[in-house]
């Protein structure tokens, strides 16, 4: 055991620190779900690019700083106590990308990772589709070969941010006699193809965050394939492992929200019952915060987590739900107003059902983890 | 930055794992329920003390092993994880760890790693393992009194294996001086490692019960309402074991953060053991209701320890006011 940081990971911070200080705008820009808002955050990634912090885990040529996983969740940590804006290229950045490390030709590698991390490509996920959501492998929409490449045919639905997305990554299948997960092929589409149409919806906060995306005989060349023909589900996975796991929501995030929680009840002490909600939350991120450090400690160590990240999103939807219903009732009558911890009380509420609904998870923890019988 | 349980942890709570494995069935804390606490015990306290295990917190030199607190709360946790009827928590990581930075001032801690000698620890005036003890540290601020010094009056536990008594000391006794840091945050740390053993030894059995156990024609472990509640005990004690570890670390640096480490160590594995025993119950269904199954020694051992060595609400009160809420 050894919980203090090397002086290279405190100047690490102090240099994040800094640049976030200097950096951060304020007054907060309006929401990325959002037209008007979206072009701000844009904006906003092409600052974090320039000064290198975009993607700090990457390799350098592909624009990132080398950074290593220790200072990956430092630099998180800066970023949310910093107020920092939402990251609306995270899609790209932490669900495509390491796909693409782990399976994308060197081409696709040099072609693809640094207008990501450039903001230059923003991408959205097209897996989920009408009849394929928490059981993923249903998926219907087809790909069939043509000459130089293949033609799509489908659909795809709650896209997150596909009405300003340029480009999507998705599942097809491939091979129509396949059942299940088998046969199905992983695509990289640029959204102006000949063929896709894109209906941007509005979601529970009643901003245009969700898509349905339609491909009507679209074509795509053949390095619009990640990986394997037929194998995209395995290519698929590697990305849910990191959805699930903790690259997508780091402690740092929770930890900022408890803070603030904690001013919300100083500000007005409002007895034991709340105050003692108030430590739950506490208490919940920073177990959530040592559990991220163990789990850090065996990727470091060449032990990476299988199963145990469906633990990891249990833990860190439930608890974001919960740190903001714990506000809500600080606030009293005043929750309904359509503020800032409403608006992450609605935010929060997806975490239980995106990336594998938490029935899923409870299935894979018990499956997995226990060992206990298929149902 | 590390945080891993380091090799020497790994190897010695491995070993008292095994040793536990063979030397402390069901059936032995079953037996040792049965005749309070005494006797068939016996020979697993001589056993541990022999191993190094009793006095692994006391430097090398003075009967002891001088690891890590880590390492006892991972020794702990096996030691929970299989029920044994001895107050290990106290002995381990309050008596020896106490009278060895006091100066082991009447002699006695050779004797104490070996189990020649037993001492009870009462930091709020309650001692579990009392009617064996020679020795008994008694307040937050322990002072060590005589077995002639001190007036007993014996309580009946829910756990019969506590062998519970007040202690009510009638002598000056020894201040021990130097103890280090506070008997709250070393029993609730130590505490805390224990709950998270006896929640995975019931998590273990649970597991084994419902893969076993047939109704409707399957195992009613492929049914999601068994498997969700389980698969939420384990959530619950995976999240636990963190705490756990950082707060003997927090023992073992001294940290400035301790108490609250140990706060929310203790505050976790109360929560997460509890929890735990209730699916454990729930799922063993009217099976689990019955004194003829072990697993009732591993629910009442978790209500003892989840209620001594302050409550999850008393931990969450001081972490508050360690927050300054």
């Amino acid at each position: 055991m050894d919980l203090t940081w090397s002086e290279e990971e405190d100047a690490f911070r102090g240099e994040a620190r800094a640049w976030l200080e200097a950096n951060v705008p304020d007054p907060p820009l309006p929401s990325g779900d959002t037209r008007e808002g979206f072009a701000a955050h844009l904006e906003w990634e092409r600052r974090l690019f320039a000064g290198g912090w975009a993607a700090v885990s990457w390799p350098q040529r592909y624009g990132g700083r080398d950074a290593t996983l220790w200072e990956w969740l430092i630099f998180e940590e800066e970023y949310y106590r910093a107020r920092a804006p939402q990251r609306v290229t995270q899609n790209g950045i932490f669900l495509l990308a390491p796909s693409v490390f782990e399976f994308g030709t060197p081409e696709q590698q040099d072609r693809i990772l640094p207008r990501i991390a450039a903001a230059e490509d923003l991408w959205c996920q097209g897996w989920s589709e009408p009849g394929a959501g928490s059981d993923l492998a249903g998926i219907t929409s087809r790909a069939t070969r043509c000459e130089g490449g293949w033609r799509l045919d489908g659909q795809k639905l709650w896209t997150t941010r596909g009405a300003f997305c340029t480009h999507l990554f998705g599942l097809f299948r491939s091979d129509p006699a396949a059942e299940r997960h088998r046969g199905l092929t992983y695509f990289l589409v640029p959204l102006d193809a000949e063929g896709v149409r894109v209906r941007g919806f509005g979601r529970l906060d009643g901003d245009e965050g969700f898509a349905e995306v339609f491909f009507d005989d679209v074509f795509v060349p053949d390095d619009a394939v990640l990986g394997d023909v037929d194998q995209g589900w395995s290519v698929a996975m590697a990305t849910t492992g990191s959805e699930r796991g903790l690259t997508l929501r780091s402690p740092g995030r929770f930890s900022a929200v408890v803070e603030r929680l904690c001013r919300l009840y100083r500000a007005s002490p409002a007895g034991a019952a709340r105050r003692e909600r108030v430590v739950q939350g506490w208490m919940d991120a920073e177990a959530y915060r040592l559990f991220t450090l163990q789990t850090v400690t065996s990727i470091v160590e060449g032990r990476p987590p299988g199963a145990e990240s469906s633990l990891n999103k249990l833990w860190w939807s439930e608890m974001d739900v919960r740190l903001h219903e714990t506000a809500l009732d600080l606030l009293g009558d005043a929750a309904e107003l359509d503020g800032e911890w409403m608006r992450g009380f609605e935010f929060a509420l997806a975490g239980p059902i995106y990336a594998g609904t938490n029935e899923i998870q409870r299935n894979i923890a018990a499956e997995r983890l226990l060992g206990l019988p298929r149902s | 930055m590390r945080f891993a349980l380091d090799d020497d942890a790994l190897e010695v709570s491995a070993a008292v794992a095994s040793f536990l494995t063979k030397e402390c069935p069901p059936e032995l804390v079953q037996a040792a329920f049965n005749a309070g606490g005494q006797g068939p015990a016996d020979d697993l306290a001589r056993s541990l003390g022999e191993m190094g295990v009793l006095g692994m917190l006391a430097p090398a030199g003075a009967g002891g092993a001088g690891l890590s607190m880590v390492a006892a709360a991972a020794v702990l946790a096996e030691a929970g994880r299989a029920a044994a009827p001895l107050p290990l928590t106290e002995t381990i990581a309050l008596a020896v760890p106490l009278l060895a930075s006091a100066g082991d001032p009447t002699g006695i801690l050779e004797r104490v790693a070996l189990d020649d000698e037993r001492v009870a620890v009462a930091p709020c005036g309650v001692a579990p393992g009392a009617s064996r003890a020679g020795w008994f540290l008694v307040g937050p601020d322990p002072v060590l009194y005589r077995r002639d010094e001190v007036t007993l009056e014996r309580l009946d536990s829910v756990d019969r294996t506590r062998d519970l008594a007040t202690v009510t000391p009638a002598g000056p006794g020894i201040v021990l001086e130097g103890r280090g840091p506070g008997m709250v945050e070393r029993g609730a740390a130590a505490a805390a490692a224990t709950l998270l053993g006896l929640g995975r030894g019931m998590l273990d059995q649970t597991v084994a019960y419902v893969k076993d156990r047939q109704q409707f024609g399957r195992p009613i472990g492929s049914f999601q309402a068994v498997k969700h509640r389980l698969a939420d005990a384990l959530l619950l004690l995976e999240l636990a074991a963190p705490p756990v570890w950082a707060a003997a670390h927090a023992l073992d640096t001294a940290s400035p953060d301790l108490p609250r480490a140990a706060s929310l160590a203790k505050a976790m594995a109360s929560d997460a053991a509890t929890a735990t025993a209730r699916a454990a119950l729930q799922a063993h269904g009217a099976m689990g209701y019955t004194d003829q199954h072990p697993l009732h020694l591993w629910l009442k051992r978790t209500w003892c320890l989840a209620a001594s060595h302050g409550t999850a609400r008393w931990h969450r009160d001081r972490i508050a006011a360690a927050l300054q809420l």
